[in-house]
């Protein structure tokens, strides 16, 4: 809250400084948005699917917590990478550092495509995710000696946030 | 190392002392014991001890978790049961609870009842006019004043007992029917109260608080005596060990065959442990033990054997599964890998002490011994050197602090700035693990003597591999005589792939030879120009196949006429040489395959094309390996964030230094704990997914010993 605060502040005081909206700025500040939000969205989603199996199984058996938690945990991991690369958004274009830099058009895009990829594969796969380890849950309730099994079909569906985090980081990167 | 070795094992022996026989055999431990019979299902339930163990639980004075087991001995723990009457214990701590149980619900329906009455406890009803009918109730303002009026003048006392928030509380009196119209009114808009007409309500009410007050009493004694026996808890621990013990044996006891006098147990025994099976039955008369070395068909279990160090690892296989009976243990193939890859994932120095510190602090202060703790502990001492060369100490915190010194001190590379090198790293420590698998799969396949497949197939790609990015890194640098050195490696890899990895068809060898010799040299001629090969050479190499085709024509009796023609042809090409070197192939190709001696090297070929396709899988292997970078990168930027965050709030007044902490520690343990689950799944996945399909398919069946296997304590051997 406090940065996203502090952001708003910014923009708003830059723009009245100049009278007009730094379009690259904005840009740039759209991409860090896309990344946290999307993401973010995608994990909730996804710990919730899984959740909501768990609440079930243990409502009948409450000593499979420990085995049904990396399950229920696992899409959460989309939502942090999201959130890094809106992080490091934030940290390139200094928002944080009280002036920040002023971006042409181009790098605004940049920076806004840079946050597409963690944005829609962590929307997307965190989901995904979430569903297969909803299924893994309910197969753990039958198994529970097979519970790491479970995870890493898990995992198997976030590779692709993954190599989607890794776009972003290069392009980010590549922003001169 | 890996596998160890299993022998087969039949006892027989006089059906008098069977359950002796059992009770040895469960306290050695060494024995698996194959299921002859299908035993009646004896599922675990929950038997009145349990369920008086985890009621008394509650009523333990030390909460907070057990150190460390207790250690007893097997003779211990019968002795001490015998001495207890654990049964008449758990009933009575069961008949204590089913009297709470009841009190706790005689409370809750009298508390109930009290706040039902409680609004008319001015009333006292006494008439004995029994032609008079009455109703207790309550009903909101308007509806109260509604039927006030109605039955003004009507032979009927309304009388209103109290009114609270709008509610009017009231007693009606009246003839049977204008009481029924008021019940109903009070069925559509209010409640009524069953209210005896003969007692007072304030002394029901007070009647309520005197039961209340001796259920209290008794629930405090009761849990007052519960805390006393809760002291006692140890006695339902070892009486449930002991019950425990005993379930299993009377399981396994059924599960073999037997005949009225004898019975015959067919197991399983690691050789071993022979010896020790031998002489703690040995005193036992009438007893025959036979050893036999099992055959394939026998799919005997298999037992891991590692060394102290791999030994926790042997946890990653087995949540895989178990290997099969003549696979190789990849346990201490993985450790070294899996203990890297979790380093790089968190590189985070910081972190690494952090967790190091706690986990030995787990290790040795709570004596916890699980596989799970040396898996991780060993991954955090990684982590230390991971971090220590990207520069993450908590993120960026040195820096912070002003001790940026100290970070530049070790640091090689900080990815937050420069991630190539991290991205080049994680790519090298794929390729390194896919070729160790590879040479894996190399010395597997020697090892059941399958040597064609170990040469053509597995050594074959391992040079290939091995040789691509030698050439695309330092090609350019490299002498002439090197370089083609290389590259005629290179080609030779690559048409042995293509036309011999795949040798299910019977044809002769001279036949694989000639393919193989066309394939190799017309490759070598097609690119000359491409590695810069002198003609002459090319020429010189290329005239072997037609030669060879001539002299096969003289060996051989069948396609005599083709052979030497096609030789004499290709000869001729050769010699003459201006013609582009693709038609000759070709031609070459029109005129071999038909032969009957060639019959299927079509299907061959092109199945050895598809083998080619599966360099594409290579690489599709080692780039799975860039998520450590990912990954890695995901723990110190968060780190970073958290820092970041951490000395804005700094800027608070008063409070700020407060938050700052607070952020700090709680970002950088969930950080730990998200980023370290992350390491450890995707760790594991690469040995899963990228490392164990090179030669590890697993599927057998794993070696579980008929043994003691105790709860609440530890059995001491």
């Amino acid at each position: 809250m406090y940065i996203l605060n502090s952001i708003g502040l910014m923009l708003i005081q830059q723009t009245a400084a100049t009278g007009v909206w730094d379009w690259g700025l904005v840009l740039a500040i759209a991409g860090a948005v896309a990344a946290a939000l999307f993401a973010g969205i995608g994990s909730a989603i996804g710990i919730g699917l899984a959740a909501q199996v768990a609440d079930g199984v243990l409502s009948e058996d409450p000593d499979k917590f420990g085995s049904l938690f990396l399950l229920v945990v696992l899409p959460g991991t989309q939502g942090f990478y999201g959130f890094l690369i809106a992080f490091l958004i934030i940290m390139n274009t200094n928002l944080l550092g009280g002036a920040p830099k002023a971006l042409n058009f181009g790098q605004g895009l940049g920076y806004f495509l840079a946050g597409l990829p963690i944005a829609f594969t962590g929307l997307l796969s965190a989901i995904w995710q979430g569903k297969t380890c909803a299924a893994g849950v309910e197969m753990v309730a039958k198994r529970p000696s097979d519970s790491m099994k479970a995870v890493i079909y898990g995992a198997m569906v976030e590779t692709y946030a993954v190599l989607g985090l890794l776009t972003s980081l290069f392009i980010l990167f590549g922003i001169k | 190392m890996g596998v160890a070795k299993v022998k087969k094992v039949l006892i027989a022996f006089s059906k008098k002392y069977k359950e002796k026989i059992f009770s040895i055999l469960q306290k050695e431990g060494v024995l698996h014991i194959e299921k002859m019979n299908v035993a009646s299902p004896e599922e675990e339930h929950k038997t009145p001890i349990t369920e008086a163990y985890n009621y008394l639980k509650a009523y333990e004075d030390k909460k907070g978790f057990k150190l460390q087991k207790p250690v007893i001995s097997i003779e211990d723990l019968y002795n001490r049961v015998k001495k207890l009457d654990f049964r008449a214990f758990s009933k009575e701590v069961n008949s204590k609870i089913e009297r709470l149980k009841s009190l706790n619900a005689e409370e809750k329906s009298l508390l109930e009842r009290r706040q039902h009455i409680l609004p008319f406890k001015t009333l006292s009803l006494s008439f004995d006019n029994i032609s008079y009918k009455y109703i207790v109730a309550s009903l909101g303002e308007e509806h109260y004043k509604k039927i006030k009026d109605r039955y003004n003048n009507k032979p009927v006392v309304i009388e209103l007992i109290n009114t609270i928030e709008k509610n009017k509380y009231f007693v009606a009196i009246g003839n049977d029917s204008i009481i029924h119209e008021i019940s109903e009114e009070v069925k559509n808009f209010g409640n009524t109260y069953s209210i005896d007409k003969n007692i007072p309500v304030a002394l029901e009410i007070k009647s309520i608080d005197n039961r209340l007050k001796e259920i209290e009493k008794e629930t405090y004694d009761i849990e007052k005596q519960l805390k006393v026996a809760s002291k006692r808890l140890k006695e339902l621990e070892i009486a449930l060990d002991y019950l425990e013990v005993e379930r299993v044996k009377k399981q396994t006891m059924e599960m073999i065959l037997s005949t009225d006098t004898t019975g015959i147990i067919f197991g399983w025994i690691k050789e071993i442990d022979t010896e020790k099976l031998d002489r703690s039955l040995s005193d036992i008369n009438g007893v025959y033990i036979e050893y036999k070395t099992p055959e394939k068909k026998d799919n005997p279990p298999v037992a891991l054997n590692n060394r102290k160090i791999f030994k926790p690892f042997e946890m990653i296989l087995n949540l895989y599964g178990t290997p099969m009976p003549e696979e190789i243990d990849p346990t201490p193939l993985l450790t070294p890998f899996f203990v890297i890859f979790f380093g790089l994932c968190l590189t985070d120095a910081g972190y690494g002490v952090l967790m190091t510190l706690s986990l030995v602090l787990v290790l040795f202060l709570l004596k916890r011994k699980d596989a799970i703790i040396y898996v991780l502990l060993l991954g955090s001492i990684a982590t230390i050197f991971a971090g220590a060369i990207t520069g993450g100490w908590f993120g960026d915190m040195p820096d912070r602090l002003g001790f940026g010194w100290f970070r530049k001190e070790f640091i090689l590379f900080d990815p937050m700035t420069n991630p190539m090198p991290f991205f080049y790293l994680s790519l090298a420590i794929g390729y390194i693990q896919m070729l160790f698998g590879i040479l894996v799969e190399v010395y597997d396949s020697l090892r059941h003597k399958n040597f064609a497949t170990a040469i053509f197939e597995n050594l074959t790609w391992f040079v290939l591999l091995f040789l691509i990015p030698v050439y695309a890194i330092w090609g350019e640098k490299l002498s002439t005589s090197s370089r083609l050195l290389i590259i005629l490696l290179m080609l030779v890899s690559v048409v042995t792939i293509f036309t011999l990895s795949n040798r299910e068809s019977d044809s002769p060898l001279w036949v694989s030879v000639t393919v193989w010799l066309f394939f190799t040299f017309f490759m070598i001629a097609l690119t000359n120009n491409m590695w810069h090969i002198p003609d002459i050479v090319v020429r010189i190499v290329l005239s072997v196949i037609p030669l060879f085709f001539i002299v096969s024509g003289f060996i051989t009796s069948e396609n005599k006429k083709t052979l030497l023609i096609t030789g004499l042809i290709g000869m001729g090409i050769i010699i003459l040489w201006n013609i582009n070197i693709l038609p000759i192939g070709l031609l070459f190709l029109a005129f071999i395959l038909p032969l009957s001696a060639f019959k299927g090297w079509i299907g061959r070929l092109s199945w050895g094309l598809y083998n080619l396709y599966g360099a594409t899988s290579y690489l599709g292997v080692v780039l799975s390996y860039i998520r450590l970078m990912a990954l890695g990168m995901v723990t110190g930027g968060i780190a970073l964030a958290i820092n970041t965050i951490a000395w804005k709030v700094l800027a608070v007044p008063y409070v700020g230094i407060i938050l700052a902490f607070i952020i700090l520690v709680i970002g950088h343990l969930y950080n730990i704990a998200i980023s370290a689950l992350g390491a450890f799944v995707h760790t594991l996945r690469l040995q899963y997914v990228e490392f164990f399909p090179r030669f590890f398919t697993g599927g057998g069946r794993r070696f579980v010993p008929f043994r003691i296997n105790t709860k609440y304590f530890d059995i001491r051997r």
